[in-house]
């Protein structure tokens, strides 16, 4: 008995850890649309493009993948601001319809320069400090090192950037661009630098936690979907650019991934084996996606409220 | 009566126009008895099936201005619909295809009742939610093969009945005869009250509503409008290809291809999605053979044709059929 | 006689603006109804929630005897009410014509007959020459006359305008209150009209109301509101601002 109750405390935590990390993904995600209202369809790519990094600075200079974590970040900014000045500025100068089609065309454009350059092959961090360690605690519960610290470093940064657009000049000359960028113009803001700042951050936020992600998960061309899915549910539900709102939705995401694990510890503890249900695990993105069409339906808002 | 004259009716279009039309349609005609390889009768075969995609992708996305990446899902009904019901019951494509058409608009509305609350970037991602969450069922589903998908079996050659054909002349005819149902379809709906009501929707759907257009049911119904088209295609994908699963005919990577025809041909407009797949289909495919040849290449196609997205979205957001009217200074048909 | 319209206690807060306050009047049948107030006064959003765009907080809105107060726009406009908006935005894809046929083509299916009833509209509303322009390729008189049409191509019973005067010169105000009083008088449809040039809605109007601050302050013939003290005190102070808004 105490045993089950074990496998679903387990799963519990790994929901938590895991939904900090989808929290640190979509925060990037939500600074971008808070400061400009654009979506942007290749987040899942720029998080693609953090891991992919990461791999390649740990297996070029032999150090380890956690070092490689302030190389990837100004990867991840430089990336997020090349993108702002040679696509974005232009399309927010288009319908809407226009917007959607760019970012579009950025995230086929990153997955298959991804699939020209690395091969289909899905790759995974080796070795380093935290590839394949955890530690036990209590009666038997299991803390991976990768997800711990993945998720710890998505408390810091989410800390972090609340705090940069709360304390900074720059950041709150970036709320104002986010609350009314007219008016920010007016008392002498450039938005211009504002927007490819955003950019800049969110690219990253996003490549960071592609670093701290690659781990402990796989990185292939395609995998930039699914994230972005991630991505837009968590946003969608923590409320777009609330950024307290995406870090809660996040962890309510990683436990809906978890969903599967819940319910077959659940059945164990309950005594009935039978209920168990193999499918469940080949649905649990498919639970996330539905989540994004509930929310959007029902509480288009967020559960947090929009632009907090 | 006057529906009939306005299924034929191009007048709004200059002479010019209708004579280019008229020779390509020309081309389109003799083109299985001129010299060709297998190759390029695929790629016309794809060519015409593209176009089709895009005709209904282009009611919603390009009249209704709703950009709607999720079409896939439908075709994947109506491939299924049509191969379930061979393979089961032994069911002939004319009558498959209807049934399976029928089925995706039943889903078209389940969706697209709460789907159309939504707008822009949340309702492209609600349609990539929607399909993805198909795609998903579709994969563990026993009824239609899962993973696996579903192998048409072999009927008695050529097959009309059936759509069974060894040689793909038979197949492009076909295709094209539904092409040209498509085509003169659309040039009645663009001119239709809905047709109208769409485009005054999507100019600015206050006003809209205010003229007394239920803006949402308008846009359920050019959504079920371009369902049709989508389930039609892939039921005739099911009958060319003899085999379909999943990740073929309900992925994301098709609905962006449907949605793109219409997008870089020019989305609104007629001549748009036949446009967008006169020049993606053959560049994918001869693009994707030369370089495919060069080991290491895969992918390339695709950068390219992401490329022409990106391009097409900056600084011409109307296509290529934009291009054409803006150095005509005419308005938009 | 039951009134056209009929407005009865009609609240709108937006949070914690009340911007009307227990609104009620009535508007007969052949009606020319004129509806004044400086800027801020609630005017548009008593259009709006007449015309279903706001739900009203409290009160009623009766149409025909029927109670509309929670109908959507589309219904409301089906029933017989159409109006213009303040800022029109012009329809990038449609011409002048085409325009004008989507409000034809809510009363009838066929495009034959919607095109028939646009062109007449379009010739009574003056817009002949322009009828394949593009609407924003248009003098602004021009683009206020199709929003016009394009409403009365419904075939409205009443006819909410929303500053149809505003940013036209002195010629066109006359030919825009020519058009309003053949509207009027030749189509036979009940107007009522939110105005801020004084010449045009004190000359049309068989009454006027006045709206400060979300209340009713006056009510009556164009003559005696002229004088009322509490118009003109309302005014005062806006009489240059709404002069200066002439402009844009």
């Amino acid at each position: 008995m105490a045993s089950f109750g074990t496998e679903i405390l387990q799963s519990v935590v790994s929901a938590l850890l895991m939904g900090m990390v989808f929290a640190l993904v979509a925060l990037g995600l939500t600074i971008i649309f808070g400061v400009m209202n654009i979506v942007n369809f290749a987040h899942g790519e720029f998080l693609m493009v953090g891991m992919y990094a990461g791999l390649l600075f740990a297996n070029g200079t032999g150090l380890d993948p956690v070092a490689s974590l302030p190389v990837v970040a100004v990867v991840g900014f430089v990336l997020g601001v090349v993108c702002y000045y040679g696509l974005v500025k232009y399309l927010l100068r288009g319908p809407m319809v226009a917007q959607l089609f760019g970012t579009f065309g950025l995230m086929l454009l990153l997955r298959n320069l991804a699939l020209l350059i690395f091969g289909s092959e899905p790759r995974i961090a080796h070795q380093g400090i935290l590839v394949g360690k955890s530690f036990v605690f209590g009666p038997g519960i299991v803390f991976e090192s990768t997800k711990l610290t993945s998720a710890l470093l998505s408390i810091v940064m989410f800390l972090a950037v609340s705090w940069l657009l709360g304390h900074t000049r720059i950041g709150k000359a970036l709320t104002a661009t986010a609350l009314n960028a007219e008016a920010a113009r007016y008392m002498g803001i450039p938005t211009e630098k504002m927007n490819a700042l955003a950019w800049g951050i969110g690219g990253a936020t996003v490549t960071i936690c592609g670093a701290l992600l690659v781990n402990f998960w796989p990185v292939d061309p395609n995998i930039g979907l699914l994230f972005t899915m991630i991505a837009f549910a968590t946003v969608a539900l923590g409320g777009f650019g609330n950024i307290k709102g995406a870090f809660y939705a996040g962890i309510i995401i990683g436990f809906i991934i978890y969903i599967p694990p819940l319910w077959d510890a659940f059945t164990a503890l309950i005594g009935n084996p039978t209920l168990k249900n193999i499918n469940l695990h080949s649905l649990k993105y498919t639970f996330v996606y539905l989540v994004y069409f509930l929310i959007m339906i029902f509480k288009p808002h967020g559960l947090f409220g929009i632009k907090e | 009566m006057e529906t009939l004259r306005s299924i034929f009716d191009f007048s709004d279009f200059p002479r010019l126009d209708m004579a280019v039309f008229a020779m390509f349609c020309l081309f389109l005609f003799v083109f299985p008895l001129l010299p060709h390889t297998s190759f390029s009768m695929a790629t016309m075969i794809q060519f015409l099936m593209f176009s089709l995609y895009g005709m209904g992708w282009n009611t919603i996305g390009g009249y209704g201005g709703q950009v709607d990446l999720g079409k896939a899902q439908y075709a994947g009904i109506g491939a299924y619909t049509t191969a379930v019901m061979l393979i089961r019951w032994n069911i002939p494509f004319w009558i498959s295809a209807p049934t399976g058409m029928i089925f995706a608009i039943i889903w078209s509305f389940a969706i697209g009742y709460p789907l159309f609350r939504m707008r822009g970037h949340y309702f492209a991602i609600a349609t990539i939610a929607t399909s993805l969450v198909l795609l998903d069922i579709f994969e563990i589903w026993p009824l239609v093969g899962g993973a696996q998908g579903l192998e048409l079996p072999l009927m008695k050659m050529p097959n009309f009945l059936y759509l069974q054909f060894r040689n793909d002349a038979y197949y492009y005819y076909v295709l094209l005869f539904l092409f040209f149902i498509g085509f003169f379809y659309i040039n009645w709906f663009r001119k239709s009250r809905l047709g109208f009501q769409l485009r005054a929707i999507k100019d600015n759907e206050e006003v809209a509503q205010s003229l007394g257009i239920n803006a949402h049911w308008c846009k359920i119904k050019a959504y079920a409008i371009a369902t049709s088209f989508v389930a039609v295609v892939g039921s005739f994908h099911a009958c060319y290809n003899f085999n379909i699963e999943p990740e073929d005919i309900m992925s994301l990577d098709l609905s962006i291809l449907i949605a793109m025809m219409a997008m870089v041909g020019g989305a609104g407009s007629l001549w748009g999605p036949i446009i967008g797949a006169a020049v993606l289909v053959p560049l994918k495919n001869y693009l994707g053979s030369w370089l495919g040849g060069k080991a290491g290449l895969a992918g390339l196609d695709l950068v390219i044709y992401a490329l022409i997205i990106m391009a097409i979205a900056a600084f011409e957001p109307k296509g290529i059929w934009g291009i054409v009217e803006k150095a005509r200074r005419r308005k938009r048909t | 006689m039951t009134p056209l319209l009929e407005v009865r206690g009609l609240t709108k807060d937006f949070g914690g603006l009340r911007a009307n306050n227990n609104i009620s009047f009535s508007v007969q049948k052949g009606e020319l109804l004129g509806l004044i107030g400086p800027n801020g006064a609630g005017k548009s959003t008593l259009f709006n929630c007449i015309a279903g765009v706001y739900q009203a907080t409290d009160g009623k809105v009766f149409f025909d005897g029927r109670d509309i107060t929670n109908l959507k726009p589309y219904e409301v406009s089906r029933l017989g009410v159409a109006r213009t908006f303040q800022i029109f935005v012009a329809s990038g894809d449609l011409s002048v014509l085409e325009n004008i046929m989507v409000g034809s083509f809510l009363r009838t299916h066929s495009r034959g007959v919607a095109r028939k009833r646009a062109n007449e509209i379009l010739e009574f509303m003056e817009l002949k020459e322009h009828s394949e322009q593009w609407v924003s390729e248009l003098p602004v008189a021009a683009q206020k006359r199709v929003a016009m049409a394009t409403a009365l191509a419904t075939q409205p019973k009443i006819l909410l305008l929303d500053e149809v005067a505003a940013g036209l010169n002195p010629t066109e105000i006359d030919q825009m209150m020519g058009l309003i009083r053949r509207i009027h008088y030749d189509m036979g449809v009940t107007v009522m009209l939110i105005e801020h040039v004084m010449e045009l809605v004190m000359n049309l109007s068989h009454r006027v109301i006045v709206l400060d601050s979300g209340n009713i302050i006056a009510e009556g013939k164009p003559e005696e509101i002229k004088k009322n003290p509490e118009v003109i005190k309302a005014y005062l102070g806006e009489r240059y601002v709404s002069q200066q808004q002439k402009g844009n």
